[in-house]
């Protein structure tokens, strides 16, 4: 990337025209001028020990603009933004915001002057409410010297920052009881109140339900309009289509394909991504269906489940589609035993697993990856090899006394196999990247003998390289006779992988049907409960779906 | 040059610490260069002190080892204090029962399985009230110290009382281990005795139990993440109340330092405080053998050394330095281990 800063400006600043001249107009007297060019990185180098995490790059945001900021896993995204933020200082190059030179600027610094960033990982006090987090270190004061924070000013705040960028929320809720897509807001809200005009989001859709995705694309685009910098990280190829001016692809710390998104098709932005063909996946059977049943669940009732039947075969993917929170992972935790059911029957390969405990379950052949990766999944402050080793369920696997060599060998044949990077056995999976210790933990549960595997949101958060790859170890599994029940909040990958595909709602399983049928339209109206079950059409499905 | 920056901010903390324990001196109107001195001398300048210094260092790194060992887990074991006089008091009961033809090492090992198992069953305790019923275990370990001690003094002054003697009875010849004296005999009169082998062997035998065994994987996963064991079928429960157990296993141990070592008998009051000094050596060790062991006999030598400057200052002085070390360590390294945590998660 050798073009120099001015000709990016320039050729940015030619396209910029998002607004009319009376919106314009009217901004002037409301907000302070937007700045043509609020935040730039010029020439960028940052280095950690020997690996080059961000490469010269070069690149500025633009008011009224969105760019998205594409690339693999360990690609420097977030690096990037850290930089830009302030969280970190580059080894070599400039950063600019609003005509000066910031370079180093501290964090806090960043925020005063509007640079406001949405972190992957949610910053709020639990035990707070709404209103409290969004204004915490700006309280409205009132009493004599300011010595009470005003708490209805702070609602009232708040509750007119919602309406206005369309972010509406009880500002009484306490965080903590707050949905995933609901604190977004609430982080989201909290960077508006700071007076941010240049935004940067790091993965904000990575946890997101569709609908929480598109009222969010929602509000980014007005906030655009509004005259703000945005520039958000994804691995979703569409969102990144559906919403972006400008495409940036990060790959290995370079900047190696940067333009606007009308210039672009996707399928250039893949191959820029991994840096050659995107590999693809295809569900093809190998080998015929079975008709042994391998998980029947009979009328379970937990917390968080009414009632749930079903029948998984051997060699069968079951995708289960559904808004967040509408019982899956309820049910996966009450399959591993590690939630109490209160009635119905468990039974794995015909027999009654219902008060076995999650071991027996596991030695009995049943494989569990959840979606919560860093703390349930793994344990991120031991190596790779221990991870594996952990996932042993046999005693006579490995006897009281570890042996390092088999621990190593046994880590780099899943490196080896599942190309995870960096290729050190002893690496705490705390410092591998989401895509690498994702790789981890599906490595773990299907280098086991297995019959039925729980797998929850297998790509979250990881890139499309990685991502197919884990799809493709899924599917040889399948081919092999493992049962998968699957969750993924992603619709495409849930038809790519599912034989059947059930709908959840509202602790319920309210339809089940062919994957050929599981269109948008006959999955969305059924995930957000518009359309009560089809009690006789599920069963004719079921039907249809064995034979 | 790795070696010297992993060593610089030690260094620091040194100094650090220094300075201002030699403030405190002089604010207690002694010059600090004597006191200094008079502190080295007492701890190292002479056989007798050095020895000193290592039997007083003997029970430090015991319960170094067995505050960290808890640590791994995630399970902050305050109760070292109570082990410690669980094994004692198993020793004292113990000791005095082995006939006194028994082979030394035999009886030795014989009372060490029971001060281990007192100590054990007290930790084992704790573990369990934190795991089946949801008690906190700072403060489960906490108020067993308390109860612990009460009942010490209560067996010490009555039941077990030996005669007239404020102590319990002497442990049999069959179960005591051999003071240094014997070899080196300007030791004579010293604590020190053949249970320091305890000293050097216990912490590197704890690390390699956590890092070798499948049973030390699992309690390190349980310290990683209580929900991965969850899901991984592991069971919480017994994860943590083994690890109390052989945490507490390993403060019980104490007991064979004071009772088969060093007095030959228990009476109240011994081997207090030595609990909680373990508490400031296991953050000092950091779960290193080594470093554990070297910790302990720098805080066996600031007591040593207190007692030498009695007569100028009070020996309290360097009881501070003991903080002062933990403050500024604390404030050093633990910024130097954040700063290199952040670079592994880049």
């Amino acid at each position: 990337m050798k073009a120099n800063l001015a000709a990016v400006v320039q050729a940015q600043s030619d396209v910029i025209c998002p607004h009319s001249f009376d919106q314009r107009f009217a901004r002037v007297f409301v907000y302070p001028r937007p700045s043509r060019m609020p935040l730039a990185l010029d020439r960028v180098h940052k280095r950690y020990g020997e690996a080059k995490v961000l490469d010269d790059v070069t690149l500025a945001l633009v008011p009224g603009r969105i760019r998205a900021l594409v690339g693999e896993n360990g690609a420097g995204k977030s690096t990037l933004v850290k930089v830009a933020c302030g969280l970190i200082a580059p080894d070599q190059g400039e950063v600019r915001y609003d005509r000066t030179t910031v370079t180093g600027w501290s964090a806090s610094e960043a925020t005063q002057r509007g640079v406001g960033v949405v972190h992957q990982h949610f910053t709020l006090v639990d035990t707070l409410s709404v209103a409290d987090n969004v204004v915490l270190g700006r309280e409205p004061r009132r009493g004599p010297l300011g010595l009470f924070v005003d708490r209805a000013a702070a609602r009232a705040r708040v509750a007119k920052l919602g309406k206005e960028f369309g972010l509406e929320i009880d500002p009484d809720r306490a965080a903590g009881d707050l949905a995933v897509g609901e604190r977004q807001r609430v982080e989201l809200l909290r960077v508006l109140d700071g007076g941010a005009r240049c935004v940067l989001l790091d993965e904000p859709t990575a946890v997101l339900s569709p609908q929480e995705i598109r009222s969010l694309l929602d509000v980014l685009r007005s906030l655009a309009r509004d005259g703000a910098a945005l520039m958000f990280i994804s691995h979703k190829l569409e969102e990144v289509f559906a919403i972006a001016d400008d495409i940036t692809v990060l790959r290995r710390g370079r900047i190696v394909l940067d333009a606007p998104t009308k210039e672009l098709d996707r399928d250039a932005v893949a191959r820029a991504v991994v840096g050659g063909d995107v590999p693809t996946v295809s569900a093809t059977r190998t080998s015929e269906r079975d008709e042994t049943v391998a998980l029947a669940l009979t009328d379970v009732v937990c917390e968080g489940l009414r009632s749930v039947s079903l029948e998984l075969r051997r060699g069968e993917v079951l995708g289960i589609a559904g808004v967040e929170g509408n019982g899956q992972r309820a049910l996966f935790e009450a399959i591993a035993g590690t939630r109490p059911v209160a009635s119905g029957r468990i039974a794995l390969a015909g027999s009654d697993a219902t008060r076995r405990s999650t071991l027996e379950r596991r030695r009995a052949g049943l494989g569990y990856v959840p979606e919560d990766r860093e703390q349930t999944g793994l344990c991120a402050a031991l190596s790779i090899a221990e991870n594996l080793a952990l996932g042993a369920t046999d005693v006579a696997e490995g006897d009281a006394v570890l042996s390092d060599e088999a621990l190593r060998a046994k880590a780099l044949a899943v490196i080896e196999r599942y190309d995870v990077r960096p290729q050190d056995p002893a690496a705490l999976v705390l410092t591998l990247s989401g895509g690498n210790a994702q790789k981890i933990l599906v490595a773990r549960e299907l280098e086991r003998s297995l019959s039925v595997l729980l797998l929850a949101q297998p790509t979250r958060g990881v890139d499309l390289g990685a991502a197919a790859a884990i799809r493709r170890r899924v599917l040889e599994a399948r081919d092999k006779g493992l049962a998968v029940l699957l969750v993924s909040s992603e619709l495409d990958e849930l038809r790519t992988l599912s034989d059947r595909v059930a709908v959840m709602f509202n602790g319920r399983i309210v339809a089940t049907m062919p994957v050929e049928r599981a269109t948008d339209e006959a999955l969305g109206p059924l995930m957000i409960g518009a359309e009560t079950s089809r009690d006789s059409n599920t069963s004719a499905d079921n039907q249809e779906a064995r034979s | 040059m790795k070696w010297l920056d992993r060593l610089a901010p030690w260094l620091l903390a040194a100094s650090l610490s220094l300075a201002a324990v030699d403030v405190a001196i002089w604010l207690a109107g002694a010059s600090p260069w004597h006191v200094a001195k008079l502190a080295a001398a007492g701890a190292a300048g002479s056989a007798y002190g050095i020895a000193q210094t290592l039997a007083k260092a003997t029970p430090l790194a015991l319960t170094g080892a067995s505050v960290a060992f808890a640590l791994r887990a995630g399970l902050f074991n305050v109760g070292a204090e109570g082990q410690v006089a669980m094994g004692v008091l198993a020793a004292a009961l113990l000791g005095p029962k082995i006939p006194a033809g028994f082979p030394w090492p035999i009886g030795v090992l014989l009372v060490a399985c029971g001060s281990a198992a007192a100590g054990a069953l007290l930790g084992a305790f704790a573990g369990w009230l934190k795991a089946a019923r949801g008690a906190h275990e700072v403060l489960t370990t906490l108020m067993l110290n308390g109860l612990v001690a009460v009942l010490a003094t209560w067996l010490y002054g009555g039941p077990l009382r030996f005669g007239a003697q404020v102590h319990t009875a002497p442990v049999s010849r069959g179960a005591r281990i051999p003071s240094i004296e014997h070899v080196l005999p300007s030791l004579r009169g010293s604590a020190l005795s053949y249970a320091v082998v305890l000293a050097v062997v216990v912490p590197f035998a704890a690390r390699w139990y956590l890092d070798r065994t499948r049973g030390g994987l699992r309690i390190r996963a349980l310290g990683a993440s209580p929900q991965a064991t969850r899901a991984l079928g592991h069971s919480v429960l017994r994860t943590t109340v083994r690890t109390m157990a052989l945490s507490g296993a390993l403060s019980g141990l104490v007991g064979v330092h004071y009772v088969l070592g060093f007095k030959g008998y228990a009476e109240d009051g011994l081997g207090a405080g030595v609990g909680f000094a373990g508490i400031a050596v296991a953050m000092l060790g950091a779960g290193r053998p080594i470093a554990t062991i070297m910790a302990a006999v720098l805080f066996g030598a600031l007591a040593q050394g207190g007692l030498a400057v009695n007569a100028v200052v009070p020996s309290d002085t360097l009881l501070l330095a003991q903080s002062i070390v933990l403050v500024s360590v604390g404030a050093v390294v633990a910024r130097e281990l954040r700063a290199r945590s952040r670079e592994c998660a880049q």
